[in-house]
């Protein structure tokens, strides 16, 4: 694993705009005149590291389950039931990203598991492919997200309308949810995109409506679990005939009080990192919301010391507190790896760096290859 | 925080149909659901009659269109999704229909119960 300095290409702007990454200059997220190369070990490391996690989440899901575990894990008794019922129903999930420490020589260790609403898909699909097509093109790509995107919807039962919902006021989510329709289109089913904002409950049909007033059968959310279930309309989903897109039972596998029941199923596991809900047996630990996104609300504490925070809205759930993992530094930035999983197999993968040890959404975005 | 508001079924999507013709009035829009075919064919023509297959929960059912009572010419005006209107001549709806045991009215949808804890943060991560 490396870090090199590159050309940028330059009409990189462009050519991103071109793909719907719009927003590739803010904070100059989109970053290429640097990259990461690996070897074709590193990443078949990197996809089996992401397999084995992703089923070890599965037997920590069941075990949580099992145990009554979930009023630890921040989620209200309503929902339990339909979590449980969902879960062993296998509802139709479509994907995930785990967030990997990896230096290329150490094993991956899981840092956290974003199984609910990951973003950053239009860019580690897309951008960064046709970016190595164009730089590298001589080399590959650990990348078949798209791919395998598409052949996930097409398992989707039914032929309803798929609506992808995303909050209004947020081109981000915006563009991921227009890729998230690109997708479904491809898979030759019907995506619709609504706001969030404007999903509307009808209490005689018992069933959640778009505008017009048509059953949403199937709707792909960008928004989490545990906000959707704390809104007015959180009442109303266990009743409601519509089939979400992550399905409920991942808002378990979302929380990160997963990590701490990862590591009471597996401790020492190589891939994971010691974590706990109790404070005070760790002298350098990661302070962890139960639910919180893009480092917000993280504080990273050495022997009593901060070291390193991220401010934010979250912790009224609680917090985990997750053994110190020092990122490896490459000229002084700190990558975090993304690998993605669709359905239960590795996707492939993108790298946010940074250069304070929390990746944020202000990271930087910096495309990938490995050598052939 | 954003606050839930009650809202006529139709004016969400056919508030510019509408408008465009009267941009004072707002009128009531409503629709109809039946328990059976039988019971829909007392207010509307068998054509008018649709399954109400959206619906899953309500699967055997029937609707009839949507529509609103125009005082002007006494009769209903249905309007399709794309927000056009045909006047009705062979229904036997009533403009006193409040919607009675044998059917309930679809025209309560309400909006806004999610997206409040946004509040300008992104949803994904």
């Amino acid at each position: 694993m490396e870090r090199l300095i590159v050309d940028a290409r330059p009409d990189f702007g462009k050519r991103l705009e071109s793909q719907g990454l719009s927003f590739h200059g803010w904070d100059n997220y989109w970053k290429e005149d640097a990259c990461y190369s690996f070897t074709l070990e590193q990443v078949e490391e990197i996809e089996a590291a992401t397999e084995l996690l992703y089923h070890m989440c599965i037997a920590a899901m069941q075990f949580a389950i099992d145990n009554n575990r979930l009023g630890q894990l921040g989620i209200p008794q309503n929902f339990w039931g339909a979590i449980a019922e969902s879960f062993a129903q296998n509802e139709f999930s479509l994907y995930g990203r785990f967030d990997l420490a990896y230096d290329g020589v150490n094993p991956p260790k899981l840092l956290e598991y974003n199984a609910d609403t990951p973003t950053s898909l239009l860019e580690s699909a897309v951008c960064q492919w046709y970016w190595m097509k164009d730089v590298y093109r001589d080399q590959d790509q650990f990348n078949s997200l798209h791919e395998k995107l598409v052949d996930r919807w097409k398992l989707l039962p039914g032929d309803e309308p798929i609506y992808v919902a995303s909050i209004s006021q947020n081109e981000e989510d915006w563009v991921c949810a227009t890729y998230v329709c690109e997708t479904i289109t491809q898979a030759g089913r019907t995506a619709k995109h609504i706001y969030i904002e404007d999903i509307g409950w009808h209490s005689d049909a018992n069933q959640f409506v778009d505008a017009n007033g048509n059953a949403i059968v199937n709707l792909f959310k960008l928004y989490p679990w545990e906000w959707l279930m704390r809104e007015e309309f959180g009442q109303y989903i266990v009743q409601s005939n519509t089939r979400f897109i992550e399905p409920i039972w991942k808002s378990v596998l979302s929380c990160k009080g997963l990590l701490a029941i990862l590591w009471e199923l597996y401790p020492g596991h190589p891939n994971l990192l010691a974590a706990y809900f109790e404070p005070g047996r760790l002298d350098a630990y990661a302070k962890k919301p139960l639910y919180s996104r893009e480092g917000a609300n993280v504080e990273l504490i050495n022997n009593g010391k901060v070291i390193a925070r991220d401010d934010g809205p979250y912790g009224a759930e609680g917090f985990i507190y997750q053994a110190l993992c020092t990122l490896p530094s490459f000229d002084n930035r700190y990558p975090v790896i993304g690998s993605w999983i669709v359905g239960n197999e590795s996707a492939g993968m993108c790298i946010r760096e940074d250069v304070s040890p929390i990746t944020t959404n202000m990271s930087n975005f910096v495309p990938h290859f490995f050598k052939v | 925080m954003k606050s839930s508001k009650y809202v006529p079924l139709l004016v969400i999507g056919s508030v510019i149909a509408l408008t465009g013709c009267e941009p004072d009035q707002e009128r009531e829009v409503k629709q109809q659901t039946y328990n059976s075919l039988n019971d829909c064919k007392q207010d509307w023509s068998e054509d008018q009659c649709t399954p109400n297959s959206t619906f899953t929960s309500a699967s055997g059912t029937y609707i009839g269109p949507r529509y609103y009572w125009d005082r002007g010419i006494n009769r209903p005006i249905a309007i399709a999704n794309d927000g056009t209107r045909t006047q009705l001549s062979n229904s036997h709806i009533t403009s006193e229909y409040e919607g009675t045991g044998r059917s309930f009215t679809a025209g309560s949808v309400r909006t806004g119960g999610f997206g409040a804890t946004a509040e300008g943060f992104s949803g994904g991560g």
